[in-house]
């Protein structure tokens, strides 16, 4: 120990002259820093160093190459007339994770088996998710031969769902994603709760101790989505994302895709006090 | 127009709004990339690719997030994307983009005289250089603090980091640059037993 009195905390004030520069130090600490600063050179000098690299990164700024902005704007033109051209980018959107979030929705506006069994919308967007929903195990298997033969099973135990109460069945919800055999291409999609319900994630207010959810790559839609809590498990990135922003991702749908190497394991999120839907997204190797 | 006008504008299909906005914020948003990437192309590529990414989903940006916190978010997960694909874990390139400094490799050793201030762009450029050797994470959060200037608050937002981290970390940051710059010769090291053991906090 050096007997330098006061200075035996500049570790601690020099994070205060960062806050000071920063404008975030509070009264208090902004009075003890200058008693501090009168007296300790070594903190005068990190004070100086500090706002010295503060100011000169202003000239860190760099001008993007000439033409940026119309390169964007080129793209975007290219991009909308993509979209208004042709239904023939179908066959790759079909996403898992538009089937994974179909079922989280579902599950949360109570029509899960109402949307499974008819086709008639009970709202607007519950018809569409009937729609999706039908529409991706056909896609599925017309695909079934290339390599993306995953399946869906998205009816079984559809009767029972709509009896069982959210909370019953949040808390051992579990949705799934795995491949059917040890290599990457056969994968398999199924949802349950109750080991026997397709259900979905929706979460509100409840604590999971340790729950799998899974929505499955839509990178392109889901990172610019406005989540209240994300985290990072490896290759994995979780969302929570609120419901109305949930419906925003299932509006987009169609530009969600699936990765074309999903794998099979799923990492586990611990989940307390957090409410909204969980989206696990499994990103490229 | 202010920005949030263009927002609007944008967000009802007004295309010139959104590239008004585009050119608002191409600087800082390349600048990241750059830094992040270490390299122009890459730095182009993501650029473009996170301001595609706005237009698409701008019809459902809700003002409730800052424009910027939101296009930095998007910003920094393509970069964190480009980390993790090219392995570049923490060394980035250094490129000099400044002109005609292109060439200079050997940086002076130029004592820090706080009499007499230093040539703004030579130090610069030797923040560049030290801001080069940071790990991402210590990269990026100076990056947002210092080239955006984003509140802590804001940081927050677009790193999903807590408050606390937020503010150790760019603290951290900024030792691990002085340090660098300290390595480089850039500034002296006037208190070489600085934390070294007995010291806790």
């Amino acid at each position: 120990m050096k007997g330098l009195g006061n200075s035996g905390n500049c570790e601690y004030f020099s994070e205060l002259i960062s806050l000071k520069i920063d404008g975030e130090i509070s009264e208090t600490q902004l009075k003890e820093l200058e008693d501090h600063l009168e007296h300790c050179e070594k903190c005068r000098e990190t004070m100086k160093v500090f706002s010295m690299l503060h100011e000169a990164s202003g000239e860190l700024l760099i001008d993007p190459p000439d033409g940026f902005s119309d390169g964007v704007m080129y793209k975007i033109g290219v991009e909308k007339n993509r979209k208004r051209g042709a239904s023939r980018f179908l066959p790759r959107l079909i996403p898992l994770a538009a089937i994974a979030a179909a079922f989280a929705f579902m599950f949360f506006n109570g029509v899960f088996d109402q949307a499974l069994s008819s086709s008639s919308s009970i709202t607007d967007t519950a018809g569409e998710t009937t729609r999706l929903l039908q529409g991706a195990p056909s896609v599925a298997s017309s695909s079934g031969s290339t390599k993306d033969s995953r399946s869906v099973q998205p009816a079984d135990g559809s009767q029972e769902s709509a009896s069982v109460t959210e909370k019953e069945a949040s808390a051992d919800s579990v949705l799934t994603f795995s491949d059917a055999s040890d290599t990457q291409q056969p994968a398999q999609f199924s949802a349950s709760a109750n080991s026997q319900q397709n259900t979905a994630g929706y979460i509100s207010g409840y604590t999971f101790s340790s729950v799998q959810y899974v929505a499955l790559s839509g990178k392109d839609v889901l990172e610019t989505i406005q989540y209240s809590d994300k985290g990072i498990y490896g290759d994995y990135e979780c969302f929570i994302v609120e419901e109305d922003i949930f419906l925003q991702i299932a509006d987009e749908l169609d530009i969600i895709q699936a990765p074309d190497n999903a794998t099979n394991s799923l990492p586990s999120y611990e989940l307390s006090g957090t409410s909204g839907f969980v989206l696990i997204i499994l990103t490229d190797k | 127009m202010t920005d949030s006008e263009l927002i609007t504008n944008a967000a009802g299909g007004d295309d010139s709004a959104f590239e008004q906005l585009v050119k608002i914020y191409e600087k800082r948003v390349y600048t990241i990339a750059f830094r992040m990437t270490g390299n122009p192309d890459d730095a182009f590529d993501i650029s473009q690719e996170a301001f595609l990414r706005v237009y698409r989903s701008i019809g459902s940006f809700k003002g409730d997030s800052k424009f910027s916190t939101w296009l930095y978010r998007i910003v920094s997960n393509l970069c964190i994307d480009y980390s993790r694909k090219s392995k570049k874990i923490s060394t980035v390139p250094l490129v000099v983009t400044r002109d005609e400094d292109e060439d200079e490799v050997d940086i002076p050793d130029t004592r820090f005289d706080p009499d007499k201030e230093l040539d703004r762009r030579e130090l610069a450029r030797n923040i560049e250089q030290a801001l080069s050797k940071l790990s991402n994470e210590h990269r990026e959060i100076l990056l947002l603090r210092e080239i955006e200037g984003l509140s802590y608050e804001e940081i927050s937002e677009v790193t999903a980091l807590e408050a606390g981290t937020v503010k150790s970390r760019i603290f951290r940051a900024r030792q691990k640059l002085r340090e660098a710059l300290i390595r480089n010769g850039n500034i002296p090291d006037d208190f070489p037993s600085k934390n070294s053991k007995g010291e806790r906090l």
